[in-house]
């Protein structure tokens, strides 16, 4: 039988497509030893068994068990942490969202002038290091009677997710087009009618993910909480640095740690879906 | 309406002046002249108490939750660093009623405690049982003379911790250990005298050695210039052996890295190493000894803040924490050893006649405040 | 715009801008006002220079200097593996996706996590060691925790901002408009020469950003090098934060604030004045 000539080009599209599958295995790998590894070793330390130590030259621990877990639970302060931690995060997101809302507006749909000043000045919170305003803001709280007070740490936590909220809604009001928007006026619909139809449904996936990226900021905000709450409020990354600073303890820190890590990531893999992290990018790209 | 506003009004500011009243009859209680049933109905009254401490968590919620059955009176115990339960209880030093009862004090917090006078008392007589407690930690803490205003909760000693499998001969003498630094490079860690007590109980060490004993230092509240003249040499030293030792972050941090096998002998606190060889965080074969020459070791104490909302629950609280049983247990569980002289516990990691033997107190507070300050300038900046 | 437009624009932005500005410039106004005497907790409130005088001791530079390194080691650092990433990435492939979320991970890592799982990498028996010892390219385990340097602390950093740059990155190089690409290609354009002179210019304000927000971000650090960083130097958050809280020093301190925020302000001025530079020349 006559054999088919394969054309040279083909040939070398599929070379290349070898050499990019190989890379991207490669990929794959380096990302499970990069991302994988370090997990496992603290998945490991949360399950050390304290009659078997892990310790020098064992590789891998001998023994596992929970019993680290429920030392954790039965006497640290980690309770008390994740139920503030869980209520200053969604009170700091929707507080953020309220106030956000209207600026977020202005900024995406009306031209005026200093525009672009404000919208570098709403990133002062992630410009100003953490620990700055975390000082100096607690001068500020103790002031005003704010300092080591729940309504406090949820206006700091506001703070520090506003940049994220602001920019990312302001870049979805920006990307409705104008002709929608002149049709529906052009049919006679209210202020209230095109906000209603028209705004609110077209930004919802931005608002999807600033509201995550501000929950997640308020989660893991670290600075603020430690100035300003701690010692009367702890949060879970506060119970975290004290496990790794002054009372360093690496079983009890790896399990907070999980406590910690596990929503979060489980919250990326669900929220994929719906979530463009794309909208981060799309937010930040241009300061 | 505006009659019914009025009245109103008056109504709220006359109920203002009653409560106000009522609180202050309330605090004008003297409970050092209560006998100690009234102190202890006082505090089921209270129903209340909040003791803040910055380690072994499991004795404090343990005892707490124990304590709570016992009176019916709720316990809040927190968790956190000295430091910034010092900050807040400065921070809170002139509110009429402050939001803390009763701290665990040790470190320099003890210097800055007693000097800003945030404490109720003097409380050491009021409890039982508080003619039984150390009488030497009683009076003095970190050098500091603490009136009795500090109670004796625990008391724990430095030794030299090290791996038997790769040490055989453990240092006893100062010749000896320093014999032995140079030896065995890096493997010897004494951790950052600014970040815990294990590494100023080496530093102290090294001046005693090095600059003439530390008897002179003794009853000393005030730094005196001449004293410290010659304390270049204990730095000179300290730079010298600097590449052949390992210099931590924390006490942990110091077990931490025995454990790990990086180095294989260290300086720590008993109780210390009691509490990682129970979180599987150590292993088991280590060895603990207070070395010939002396190793400082001192404890810590309990104090009610002078704006305490609850003073006679924080006064009970600490009696309950004294009391022999408690003691006992204390010791079982976080293994720092017993306030109480009287009797004795079990769990303990340096036999008693080896405490008497080589614990040596620790320097006035002044000199410790001023090498840990040194320390960084002169050895850890060079 | 009418007035009465111009109005409510103003409302409108009042509670998001306005709720920033608010806080942070009675932040900085604290901070600076307390540098020069003001609001002082333990002296007489004077205004005087004294504080200023002061304030660069050996202590605050070696700090200053050690967070500048970390800041530019891990902006650029990461920039080494986010900008090739990237440029990989921009084709659609096989396997595209769960490699892309695969990346994402450690954006939704808290920086105090990634501090401690890479310390347990990192550690004397950590992982990396063993790895290293097995294939044999060391003999003894190296002693990476709390080094002098600070490449433990550049390896967090590089881990856990990887993904925000390459989110950026990958944005900023979608805007290439393939036309651009097709003809140069078709003028002969190899690959490398591509990237070079077509690609790289246009991603340039893209790396601007990635670069800038992660070096704010890491300059200004405080838990994580205070978890992993050397015994000495301390970075400058940390300073200042010992200044205030260990000392009572808050004059002090902030003055220690003053600079790193005067610091990251120099830096977002410098990126807009690179990041006009580079619209005048397109």
């Amino acid at each position: 039988m006559e054999q088919k000539l394969v054309p040279y080009y083909r040939i070398v599209e599929k070379r290349q497509r070898t050499l990019r599958g190989i890379m991207v295995v490669f990929f794959i790998v380096v990302q499970i030893v990069w991302i994988g590894l370090p997990m496992l070793m603290a998945v490991f330390w949360s399950l050390v068994n304290p009659d078997h130590p892990w310790s020098y030259p064992q590789v891998f621990p001998s023994h596992l068990s929970l019993a680290q877990w429920d030392y954790v639970f039965k006497f640290t302060n980690i309770i008390r942490a994740l139920g503030t931690s869980y209520s200053i995060a969604p009170l700091a997101t929707i507080f953020t969202f309220l106030l956000a809302l209207p600026t977020a507006y202005v900024l995406g749909r009306r031209r005026f002038q200093g525009r672009e000043a404000i919208k570098i000045l709403i990133l002062l919170p992630i410009i100003m290091p953490g620990m700055v305003t975390a000082l100096f803001l607690s001068r500020v709280f103790s002031f005003i009677g704010l300092d080591q007070n729940f309504f406090g740490l949820v206006l700091a936590h506001s703070l520090m997710g506003m940049p994220y909220m602001l920019r990312i809604l302001t870049t979805s009001f920006e990307a409705i087009p104008q002709d929608i928007i002149d049709a529906a006026e052009n049919l006679g619909a209210t202020s209230f009618v095109k906000f209603k139809e028209i705004f609110i449904p077209m930004v919802l996936p931005g608002l999807f993910a600033g509201t995550i990226f501000t929950f997640i900021t308020s989660l893991e905000e670290f600075s603020l909480t430690f100035v300003i709450g701690t010692p009367t409020f702890e949060t879970i990354p506060t119970i975290l640095f004290s496990f790794l600073g002054y009372h360093f303890i690496r079983t009890n820190a790896a399990v907070v740690s999980l406590i910690l890590m596990i929503p979060n990531i489980a919250m990326l893999f669900v929220a994929e879906r719906f979530l463009k992290t794309e909208y981060l990018a799309a937010a930040f790209g241009k300061m | 309406m505006k009659k019914c506003l009025m009245i109103g009004l008056i109504l709220l500011f006359a109920g203002g002046l009653l409560f106000a009243g009522g609180k202050q009859e309330k605090e004008e209680l003297d409970y050092s002249s209560m006998s100690w049933d009234e102190i202890v109905s006082a505090a089921k009254e209270e129903g209340e108490v909040t003791f803040y401490s910055w380690w072994g968590e499991e004795w404090w919620k343990t005892a707490m939750t124990d304590f709570s059955k016992k009176y019916g009176i709720k316990g809040k115990v927190i968790m956190a660093e000295g430091t910034a339960t010092m900050n807040k209880i400065l921070a809170e030093k002139d509110k009429a009623v402050g939001t803390i009862d009763a701290v665990l004090i040790g470190g320099n917090r003890v210097k800055t405690g007693i000097d800003a006078g945030i404490f109720y008392g003097p409380i050491i007589n009021m409890i039982p049982h508080g003619d039984k407690l150390d009488p030497k930690l009683a009076t003095l803490q970190e050098g500091v003379r603490t009136g009795g205003y500090l109670v004796p909760i625990y008391r724990n000693q430095t030794g030299l911790l090290y791996d038997p499998q790769r040490v055989s001969n453990p240092p006893h003498t100062w010749n000896e250990l320093v014999a032995w630094i140079k030896a065995n490079p890096k493997q010897f860690a004494y951790c950052n005298p600014d970040k815990g007590g294990s590494g100023q109980a080496f530093v102290q060490t090294v001046i005693g050695y090095l600059t003439g004993g530390l008897d002179k230092y003794a009853g000393d509240t005030e730094l005196d210039p001449a004293k410290v003249a010659n304390w270049n040499l204990a730095w000179d030293w300290l730079n010298e052996v600097e590449e052949d030792t390992v210099i931590t972050a924390s006490n942990n941090e110091s077990i931490d890295r025995l454990n790990q096998g990086e180095v294989s002998l260290i300086v720590a606190w008993d109780d210390d190493v009691l509490v990682n060889l129970k979180k599987g965080t150590l292993f088991k074969r280590a060895k603990l000894y207070i070395p010939n020459m002396g190793f400082p070791g001192g404890g810590d104490t309990a104090g009610v803040l002078k704006n305490a909302p609850h003073k006679a629950a924080s006064l009970l609280f600490i009696a309950y924490l004294t009391e022999a049983d408690n003691q006992i247990r204390m010791n079982e569980t976080i293994g720092s050893y017993l306030a109480r002289t009287d009797i004795k516990g079990k769990q303990a990691l340096l036999p008693e006649s080896e405490r008497q033997k080589n614990g040596v107190i620790w320097i006035p507070a002044p000199y410790k405040a001023h090498f840990k300050a040194e320390f960084v300038k002169n050895v850890m900046m060079k | 715009m009418p007035t009465k437009n111009r109005l409510s624009t103003l409302l409108l932005l009042l509670p998001g801008a306005g709720f920033i500005f608010l806080f942070l410039a009675a932040a900085i106004f604290m901070t600076v006002l307390q540098s020069l005497g003001f609001f002082s907790l333990t002296q007489e409130s004077r205004f005087t220079f004294d504080y200023w005088r002061n304030l660069f001791d050996r202590q605050v530079i070696d700090s200053f200097l050690f967070s500048l390194k970390v800041g530019v080691g891990s902006s650029f650092g990461t920039l080494l593996f986010s900008y090739p990433l990237a440029l990989f990435m921009r084709k659609k492939f096989f396997g595209r996706k769960p490699l892309g979320s695969m990346l994402k991970i450690p954006l939704f890592v808290p920086a105090l996590v990634a501090a401690f799982l890479i310390i347990n990498l990192i550690a004397y028996h950590g992982m990396l060691n063993h790895i290293l010892m097995a294939l044999g390219i060391i003999k003894e385990p190296l002693r990476m925790l709390r080094d002098k340097f600070g490449w433990v602390v550049l390896f967090i950093q590089i881990w856990k901002n990887l993904p925000f740059q390459l989110l950026i990155i990958s944005a900023s190089l979608e805007t290439i408009q393939t036309d651009i690409e097709d003809a140069a290609r078709n003028l002969g354009a190899n690959k490398l020469a591509l990237v070079r002179y077509i690609i790289f210019p246009l991603s340039i304000p893209g790396i601007l950003v990635a670069v800038i927000l992660v070096f704010i971000k890491t300059f200004g650090d405080f838990a994580i090098t205070s978890v992993a960083g050397p015994i000495y130097p301390v970075s400058i958050s940390v300073r200042m934060y010992a200044a205030a809280n260990m000392f009572q020093e808050w004059n002090r301190a902030a003055g220690i604030g003053v600079v790193i925020i005067v610091t990251a302000l120099l830096f977002v001025w410098l990126y807009s004045r690179l990041a006009k530079m580079m619209q005048g020349q397109k």
